[in-house]
């Protein structure tokens, strides 16, 4: 061995570092080949770059009251303005303002609860498919019981303790939800353990906790990802119904959720008001879902 | 237990639980292994041939201690390792390693070549990068692999190159017993030889023991110095290469034997005369009464059906478990001696 | 044996694949004569089992036959609709596979599965079919057929599976039976008992057999004629004795080398080195020239063509131009 070994590995390294660059180029192309991952990643870039600069994207502050022009209908229409592209509400603020800083709320609402549910769900079922036996069933049947508690209820009581903030709608949303990762994970740890890979790694003596890290986890992980897409949708949703409910995001901190309940009571009158941020909630869905099923695909080394 | 064997198998069993019917009520007992005893002298290769459901890989696993067996010990340098917990089970695992029947399942996908090579090491030793590295590399070279292929993934590699980065594995360690189920099963014939050919050089080089796993005789065969035939849980024969062939005296073996096809188109019709075991394999939940080969064998009598035969030393270093063992050149493959080299000859 | 019945002109079939074309079966010619059995010995991506696939049209995308013909009673069955097709499958053509339990449905039982085709080739009522299926599980050796009749598919052994997949292939008495791998997923002494039966079913029906198997054991105890195939090509092809003993291809010498051999106390093991090519990018030259021993210049630049050196055996090798 020795030097040329040495020189071996230089030259690999330096492959190594070229297949780096090469991976750029592997998920760009990846990306190009699937049209929805490539809408998808833009949707939500863009949602992204508006919810970062809202304040310079804005073209009002969204609590701004103009009781000179309320119900001003999206600027196409007859009444409509210029002023207000997407019109305003009851109280005169400017709906298209609301839904740009609603985007803060939302989205990081929508992410922290899922990866706190997921930090939450994927570690109990990695250990409860791991170490299965007397563990595991105490833990699943504490999930059982979770599932038991219908989620409305929870998250009202758990508000209501708790008193409604940002934080705790996280909290509250990130506690709902937990409970099909882990048995998603669960399941998947099942099967992967019994594969020859696991048991190989048993063989030499690879300690449990670096079994769980570096052969389950990330063979599990690419479920996570893309289950999690889809529960960042519908976490968004279910913040918005909180908000709907008036149990979520209080005044004045706006988030699409409340712009959406604050319209409810005009939907005969001035339509405007709930469907804009409607239309944006299921742009941000539909998007993050495209994202997530292309990068199912990227996750896995044996797509090239 | 003698002090000179690597290893030493007594009583070795394991019975696997079957639930079965309304709320799974009914209770049996699958016996994979029932009572197996050998051993396996430092440096040589004992081969363990049987066909599908005979406990053969399942003694395998009971031996790397994938597997608790349900009776019996396993003597490894004089040590009970059975007994063997924890920390101190762990780190016994470096003299014992396995290579796996299926080189596509038993490398982590998502792991690079290196990674999947280094993990043994990292885990029982703690080297610098530099060194690491140098044991990896040098171990993909000794097995025969390319070492620019080192930051590759193994579903870039054929199924022959994938079992090599399996054997990397396996000797990292530097362990005295490697047990080898069925490594060259799921491989084509051509990357079989090469594959066996790697594992006898490797054998040469670093003193290893090998327990090889086979479901056919052509292929332990070539390795073996000693060979156990095992059928439906149990050893049938045990002895050396050599007088397995030549003098097989076990009927079981004898059936093995004949039922190879034979790659001689010469030998074709020779071979109408041979001695074909019949039936299938029965249900190892409920193994036949007495010896459990009687259902399938040509000679058995009464007393096969009722007493089970013990798994005795008939001839020095020669075990069968067989009221009526075989004498010597019956129903041989190699009886037929005299027809080998083909007179005929068949040119076009 | 008769003239040949069913044969394959310069048959091509490609995979198309994200990655490219795969070229699966590549220029492959061959005739089978009545009551023969020719053998395809490869190893796995050498195209033996497309090749028999071909012949049945049973090619699916990504794949497709490009083109040359499959001649059958004057027929070519290229040209033929899906529907003229089934009437050949299962009827005058039949197959049984390596893996029987997935060849057979598990919602349906043995009997029940093999009156099917012959109800429907046969013009047969349903109490005629079962009789003859009876007949047929008899024939295959299957004790008690009765009872198997109404048994489902996973209630039998590997064994029994195979020997009713061989009475249902056989039950239409079809003229060619394509038998691909059909004892490698079987234990040794189960396979010695189907190849002993096959034999035994030969000579009653009359039947040609295609032998699709990586296994020379098993071609030189079945086969009258061999093909060998490489990447995708036939690279030679003779009679089954002069096959194992005067091998002209290095590749087919290599075969035979490294298969074990019970039956010789020899001890060292040849082995072919290196691995299969990569079928989507064929070297120009022989596509066996980097595994081969007697590599010369002219095997990496130029592409050999299959040549007949004798009568009856055909070699794609530039030692023997």
């Amino acid at each position: 061995m020795g030097e040329q070994s040495k020189t071996i590995i230089d030259a690999d390294s330096q492959a190594y570092m070229r297949k780096r660059n090469g991976t750029f180029k592997r998920w760009s192309k990846l990306l190009l080949r699937s049209k929805t991952g490539t809408v998808g990643l833009l949707i939500v870039l863009f949602i992204v770059f508006v919810a970062v600069f809202a304040p310079l994207l804005a073209p009002y502050n969204p609590n701004a009251i103009n009781p000179s022009s309320l119900h001003v209908p999206p600027s196409w229409m007859e009444g409509g303005s210029t002023a207000h592209l997407l019109g305003t509400d009851n109280l005169g603020r400017d709906i298209l303002s609301r839904i740009i800083y609603g985007s803060q709320v939302s989205l990081l609402v929508g992410i922290a609860a899922v990866l706190l549910s997921g930090i939450i769900g994927v570690s109990i079922g990695l250990i409860s498919g791991f170490y299965g036996g007397f563990l595991d069933n105490i833990l699943m049947r504490f999930v059982d019981s979770f599932l038991a508690i219908p989620t409305i209820l929870f998250s009202l009581v758990f508000l209501a303790v708790f008193g409604p903030s940002i934080m705790t709608l996280i909290v509250v949303l990130g506690l709902t939800n937990w409970t099909s990762y882990a048995r998603l994970v669960r399941g998947e740890v099942l099967s992967i353990k019994e594969r020859d890979f696991v048991r190989a790694a048993r063989s030499i003596g690879v300690k449990n906790n670096k079994i769980i890290t570096r052969h389950l986890m990330p063979n599990v992980i690419s479920t996570f990802i893309v289950i999690s897409t889809l529960s960042v949708a519908s976490t968004i949703i279910l913040e918005s119904s909180l908000s709907f409910l008036g149990l979520g995001i209080q005044p004045p901190t706006v988030s699409w959720g409340t712009v959406l309940s604050d319209g409810r009571d005009y939907l005969a009158t001035s339509w405007w008001l709930a469907t804009f941020p409607g239309i944006a909630i299921t742009i941000t869905v539909l998007g993050i879902i495209f994202l997530g099923d292309w990068l199912r695909d990227v996750l896995d080394p044996r797509t090239k | 237990m003698r002090e000179d064997h690597l290893l030493e198998v007594k009583g070795l069993t394991k019975f696997f639980e079957i639930k079965s019917g309304f709320l799974k009520r009914n209770k049996n007992d699958l016996k994979a292994v029932h009572d197996v005893s050998f051993f396996i002298d430092a440096g040589e290769t004992l081969g363990i041939v049987g066909e599908s459901g005979c406990g053969k890989s399942t003694t395998g696993n009971m031996i790397v201690q994938l597997l608790e067996p349900t009776a019996g010990e396993i003597y490894f340098e004089g040590e009970d390792i059975t007994k063997l917990k924890g920390e101190a089970l762990r780190k016994k695992r470096s003299d014992i390693q396995i290579i796996f029947q299926d080189p596509y399942s038993s490398l982590n996908p998502r792991m690079r070549v290196f990674d999947l090579i280094a993990e043994p090491i990292r885990t029982h030793e703690s080297l610098s990068k530099k060194e690491l590295e140098e044991r990896v590399l040098d171990l993909m070279e000794v097995v025969g692999l390319n070492p620019s292929y080192a930051k590759r993934f193994p579903h870039e590699f054929s199924g022959g190159q994938r079992q090599r980065i399996g054997i990397a594995r396996a000797i990292a360690l530097n362990p005295k017993l490697i047990v080898c189920d069925e490594p060259v099963s799921a491989l084509d014939v051509s990357i079989q030889s090469q594959i066996l050919n790697l594992l006898v050089k490797l054998q040469k080089e670093f003193q290893i023991t090998y327990l090889f796993i086979a479901h056919g005789l052509p292929v332990v065969k070539h390795i073996s110095d000693r060979i156990a035939v095992m059928y439906l849980g149990k050893i049938v024969e045990l002895t050396t290469k050599e007088d397995l062939f030549l003098k097989p005296k076990h009927p079981y073996t004898e059936g093995l034997l004949s039922a190879i096809p034979v790659p001689d188109p010469t030998q074709r019709d020779l071979k109408e005369h041979r001695v074909l075991i019949k039936g299938d394999i029965p249900n190892p939940v409920h193994p036949p009464s007495g010896c459990v080969f009687h259902p399938r064998c040509p000679y058995a009598t009464e007393l096969c059906t009722q007493e089970e035969p013990l798994f005795e030393e008939k001839e020095a270093g020669h075990f069968v478990a067989c009221h009526y063992p075989l004498s010597e050149g019956k129903g041989t493959i190699y009886s037929r001696e005299g027809n080998h080299d083909g007179e005929v000859h068949f040119e076009s | 044996m008769g003239e040949s019945f069913i044969q394959l002109k310069n048959l091509k079939t490609y995979f198309h694949t994200e990655e490219g074309t795969v070229p699966a079966v590549d220029d492959v010619s061959l005739s089978i004569k009545k009551g023969e059995t020719l053998a395809i010995v490869g190893e796995s991506g050498s195209g033996k089992s497309v090749t028999s696939l071909s012949l049945m049209r049973l090619i699916e995308p990504p794949g497709r036959i490009e083109s040359g013909e499959i001649l059958f009673e004057g027929h070519n069955l290229v040209d033929y609709s899906k529907k003229k097709m089934r009437a050949v499958r299962g009827n005058k053509i039949a197959m049984i596979f390596q893996e029987p339990l997935t060849s057979l449905n598990p919602v349906f039982t043995v009997g029940n599965q093999i009156s099917e085709s012959i109800i429907e080739h046969q013009n047969k009522s349903k109490k005629e079919a079962k009789q003859l299926v009876i007949e047929m599980l008899t024939k295959v050796g299957i004790p008690r057929p009765e009872k198997v009749f109404h048994s489902y598919p996973h209630a039998l052994s590997g064994g029994m599976r195979q020997r009713v997949m061989i009475a249902m292939a056989l039950s239409c008495n079809p003229e060619l039976l394509i038998a691909d791998e059909p004892t490698t997923a079987l234990d040794v002494t189960i396979q010695a008992q189907i190849l002993t039966l096959m034999k035994e079913l030969i000579r009653e029906f009359e039947t040609s057999i295609l032998l699709i198997t990586h296994d020379l054991g098993v071609v030189a105890e079945m086969a009258d004629r061999v093909i060998v195939m490489y990447g995708g090509q036939i690279v030679e092809e003779t009679d089954v004795y002069t096959l194992f003993k005067h091998p002209k291809h290095p590749y087919t010498k290599g075969l035979l080398a490294s298969t074990p051999k019970v039956h010789e106390l020899k001890e060292e093991l040849i082995s072919i080195s290196g691995t299969v090519p990569n079928p989507l990018d064929y070297p120009i030259g022989c596509r066996f020239a980097d595994r081969c021993e007697s590599v010369m210049e002219t095997c990496r630049t130029v592409h050999p063509e299959l040549k007949e050196i004798k009568p009856g055996h055909t070699v794609r090798c530039w030692l023997h131009e």
